[in-house]
């Protein structure tokens, strides 16, 4: 048998292999230089962008729960000139498709910071979003009502040439109801499942363990949640669905693409284990050997129904 | 910085809830600085799923090329109790060495540590340093009671002054070690200092009117302690006043008490 194909397609994209960092846990792309070469990497997706600087929510910001953490970052970021200016061209030569991951305070602000990036010719693709449980605005008040998340989808559709991506919000009513207005928006792809909100309390000192109270809830803890919302919305759209949520394993990559995912990111458990990109892509690799299937891409969607 | 598979070489319990790991790396370390970190987490599970933040107590090889280090913490949660329980021969893994460590470049002849708890652990390599290279070091150890000053011993053999505080008067002289502190700043000295956040403030409440900066070690929540997860910001005020998140793990976990927005 030849060696096994790896590459899947988000649209016209192609992905030499469906591991990409997700937002918010890679930075800007080189921070884990020193534990491997991000070349080997489907692409990269930038820590979220708004318009202008961004300082973020007061500490704590993080607290670990079972098989989990809650975040309340709060979308700290540079803005999107300095990534423009500053980290875009460190990243050019990497070789491998960089995706930029936007949002705004209003509707208007995701409109500019698309438009900013459009004559940026090293960002491949764009991720809108709608789903941040941890700033006021700019979060889940554009992702959780389907007709606003088709108007904002719209809206950047007109000023960007790119892919649109759109980040999806597992506090969404309906996932599929949701996947399918964005759909119909004008997305290329969407990417689910963002954190969950989530609270936890010190019970000596009766406090709450983040600052922020609320924050959102990501690691292997939510991973069966955000397998059956990747399922719900693969059966409701044809665009692609990409997978995020809770992955610590080549398991966990093969259940979101078995249900429908075209590729998957990978967060939390890369700060516990930052090689965990070269392992899962290695681990994916032998499973293809290990199965005779020369094409990892003929696994997307490929749910068995059938009971024994 | 790199990523690190560990073994623990050897563990020893001291006191109520402390513990001195000794561990072995794969690959060396390269130079442990003085006041730099390890995440140290377990292979293989996903509860605990984060890596834990630690000082580096001692470097256990010659030549700046380690690969045996030691480790001092007290075991407060789930992470720290499952840490207790492991033996020799055990696997962990690592990522560091972390943190830019103690500005060793404008220490002064004499220097003041000021320790708070478990706060010890990152005085030993920049105690030893100094020592080496013909300063004078001298220790102010303080926590709440005895069973908590463990490290006590490794000090003393470094062959420094050690002036033990113990706020309920068990040993040493009672009270907080940062009010101890104010009766030894006299003339050209630097001052150090691990511990408590409310330790530290009252340490820079201290120092600064008596013409010291003090350079203080921070402890914080960390779930990559490489600069990424942006989960254990401080706030430190920028030369025009205005204020501005940092990363402990990056830009730390040192700051001068001067700069930090309290």
């Amino acid at each position: 048998m030849s060696v096994p194909d790896l590459s899947v397609n988000i649209g016209s994209l192609a992905l030499k292999n469906p591991i990409m960092p997700a937002s918010g846990t890679f930075g800007y792309g080189t921070e884990f230089a020193d534990f491997f070469d991000a070349s080997l990497l489907g692409a990269v997706v930038l820590k979220g962008v708004s318009r202008t600087q961004v300082e973020g929510n007061p500490c704590p910001r993080i607290y670990e729960t079972p098989a989990g953490m809650l975040n309340a970052i709060g979308l700290q970021n540079i803005g999107v000139e300095a990534l423009v200016r500053d980290k875009i061209p460190v990243l050019k030569n990497i070789g491998m498709p960089v995706i930029a991951n936007i949002w705004g305070r209003s509707e208007d602000e995701y409109v500019e910071v698309a438009a900013f990036l459009e004559d940026s010719k090293d960002i491949s693709a764009l991720e809108m979003n709608i789903s941040c449980p941890n700033v006021s605005k700019g979060g889940l008040e554009f992702g959780s009502n389907p007709q606003v998340a088709a108007g904002l989808t719209s809206r950047v559709r007109k000023v960007t040439s790119k892919q649109l991506w759109v980040k999806l919000s597992p506090s969404a009513p309906s996932i599929a109801e949701l996947a399918r207005a964005v759909e119909d928006a004008g997305a290329d792809a969407v990417s689910l499942i963002n954190s969950i909100p989530a609270m936890a309390v010190d019970v000596e000192t009766r406090k709450p363990q983040l600052a922020n109270l609320i924050g959102g809830l990501s690691g292997p803890a939510i991973h069966p949640i955000a397998v059956r919302m990747v399922y719900q919305a693969a059966r409701a759209v044809k665009i692609p669905v990409i997978g995020i949520g809770g992955i610590a394993s080549v398991e966990d990559v093969l259940e979101f693409m078995i249900v429908g995912a075209a590729a998957v990111q990978v967060g939390t458990m890369s700060f516990a284990n930052p090689l965990i990109f070269g392992e899962l892509i290695d681990g994916i690799y032998k499973y293809c050997e290990r199965n005779g299937i020369e094409r990892l891409r003929d696994i997307i969607g490929s749910l068995d129904y059938a009971r024994d | 910085m790199k990523f690190l598979n560990l073994s623990i070489v050897s563990q020893r319990k001291i006191g109520s809830c402390y513990y001195y790991l000794v561990l072995k790396s794969d690959r060396s370390l390269g130079r442990i600085a003085p006041g730099q970190f390890i995440m140290l987490g377990f292979p293989g599970r996903i509860d605990p799923l984060l890596p834990r933040p630690m000082g580096f107590f001692q470097a256990l090889d010659e030549n700046n090329n380690s690969t045996s280090f030691s480790i001092g913490y007290v075991a407060v949660g789930k992470g720290t109790n499952l840490l207790a329980q492991c033996k020799a021969g055990d696997k962990l893994r690592g990522t560091g060495p972390l943190g830019n460590g103690w500005n060793m470049d404008v220490i002064k002849e004499k220097t003041i540590m000021v320790a708070g708890g478990i706060g010890i652990t990152p005085f030993y390599l920049p105690a030893k340093e100094l020592i080496q290279s013909g300063k004078k070091v001298m220790l102010l150890y303080g926590a709440k009671t005895a069973a908590d000053l463990v490290f006590e011993d490794e000090f003393r053999d470094l062959g420094m002054d050690t002036i033990l505080y113990t706020e309920d008067g068990s040993t040493g002289t009672k009270g907080l070690v940062s009010e101890g502190l104010a009766g030894h700043l006299d003339g050209d000295i630097s001052v150090l200092a691990c511990g408590p956040g409310g330790m530290l403030k009252r340490i820079t409440e201290t120092c600064l009117p008596a013409g010291v900066d003090p350079q203080l070690s921070f402890d914080r929540r960390m779930a990559c302690g490489f600069g990424v997860c942006l989960g254990c910001n401080i706030t430190v005020k920028n030369m025009d006043g205005k204020s501005k998140y940092v990363r402990v793990c990056k830009e730390g976990p040192v700051f001068k008490g001067s700069e930090v927005a309290w």
